[in-house]
C-alpha cells in the first residue's frame, strides 16, 4: 500500500475504532440473530467507509445507516442459503427415499413437492420485505395513509380486526376498509414478480376475528 | 415468515426521522402508528435505534 492510501487507513481505523463499542452494542441488540457475527459486519462497514470516504457527512449517522443495511444484506443471504440448502437436501433425500419402498405411500407431499416449497419460501421472504418497505414509503408520504399503515401491520402481527378497531378505536368497517386498501396495494405491487400468487396468500391468511 | 420479515429486517419500520419525532412528541396524532410500533409490537430495530439516539 502506498504511503498516502496507509494514511488514509490509519485515519479512518482510529476514527472508526472511537465508534466500535457503541456500534457492536446497538448491532447485538437490534439484530440478536447475528451476535455472534457482529464484528464481521463491522469490517464490512470499515472496508466500506475506507473505500467510500464520507467525508462530508456526519460520520456517526453515516456508520449507523451503513451498519443497518449490512446486517440486513447478512440476514437475508442468511436466509436464502438456509432455504436452498433445505431445498438441495430435500432433493437429495427423494434419491434415497426411492429406494426405500418399505414406508406406505404417505398423505404429506413428495420431496420433490417440498424441495420447490422451500424454494418458493426463499424467494417469498425476499419479495416480502422488499414490499412491505416500499408500502411503509408509500404510506409515509400521505399523513391520510398512516392509519392504514398501523391496520395492516396489526393485521400482519396476527391482531383479529374486532381487536384492531378498538386498539385503533374506530368501527370495524374502517378497519375492513384500510385492510382491503392496504392488500389491494401490496396486490398491485407483487402481481408481476409473484406468479403463482405464493407471496400474497402468505400474507393475507385469514385470520378469525 | 411474515413475522420473521417484520420483526427480524425491519420491512415496517418507520422512516428514522419519524421514529426520532416520535420520541420528542409521544402524542402527535400523526406519530401514532410509530408509538404502536415501538411500544407494543416491540420493535427490536426501532428500541435499539432509539436507545443510541438517546
Ligand atoms: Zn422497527
Amino acid at each position: 500500500m502506498s504511503p498516502p492510501e496507509d494514511q488514509a487507513q490509519q485515519k479512518w481505523q482510529r476514527r472508526f475504532e472511537s465508534y466500535h463499542a457503541e456500534l457492536l452494542r446497538f448491532l447485538r441488540r437490534a439484530f440478536p440473530r447475528l451476535r455472534d457475527e457482529a464484528k464481521d459486519v463491522l469490517q464490512d462497514v470499515f472496508a466500506e467507509a475506507l473505500q467510500r470516504n464520507p467525508e462530508g457527512e456526519n460520520l456517526r449517522s453515516w456508520l449507523y445507516t451503513a451498519v443497518r443495511h449490512r446486517a440486513l444484506d447478512r440476514l437475508r443471504r442468511w436466509e436464502r442459503r438456509a432455504f436452498e440448502q433445505l431445498a438441495l437436501s430435500q432433493g437429495s433425500s427423494s434419491g434415497s427415499s426411492r429406494s426405500s419402498d418399505t414406508a406406505p405411500a404417505a398423505k404429506a407431499p413428495g420431496p420433490s413437492t417440498q424441495a420447490l416449497e422451500a424454494e418458493r419460501r426463499g424467494r417469498q421472504g425476499i419479495l416480502l420485505s422488499q414490499v412491505l418497505e416500499e408500502f411503509v414509503r408509500w404510506c409515509e408520504k400521505r399523513p391520510g395513509r398512516l392509519r392504514i399503515k398501523e391496520a395492516y401491520e396489526r393485521a400482519l402481527r396476527g391482531e383479529p380486526p374486532a381487536r384492531i378497531a378498538q386498539a385503533m378505536q374506530v368501527p370495524r368497517e374502517q378497519i375492513y376498509e384500510w385492510l382491503r386498501q392496504a392488500r389491494s396495494w401490496v396486490y398491485q405491487r407483487i402481481r408481476h414478480e409473484d406468479v403463482e400468487g405464493s407471496v400474497f396468500l402468505t400474507l393475507h391468511r385469514v385470520k378469525p376475528d | 415468515m411474515v413475522r420473521w420479515v417484520i420483526q427480524e429486517l425491519g420491512a415496517m419500520c418507520p422512516s428514522r426521522q419519524r421514529l426520532l419525532a416520535w420520541r420528542e412528541n409521544p402524542h402527535d396524532a400523526h406519530l401514532r402508528d410509530v408509538g404502536y410500533h415501538v411500544q407494543e409490537a416491540r420493535c427490536p430495530i426501532c428500541q435499539a435505534e432509539l436507545e443510541r439516539e438517546g
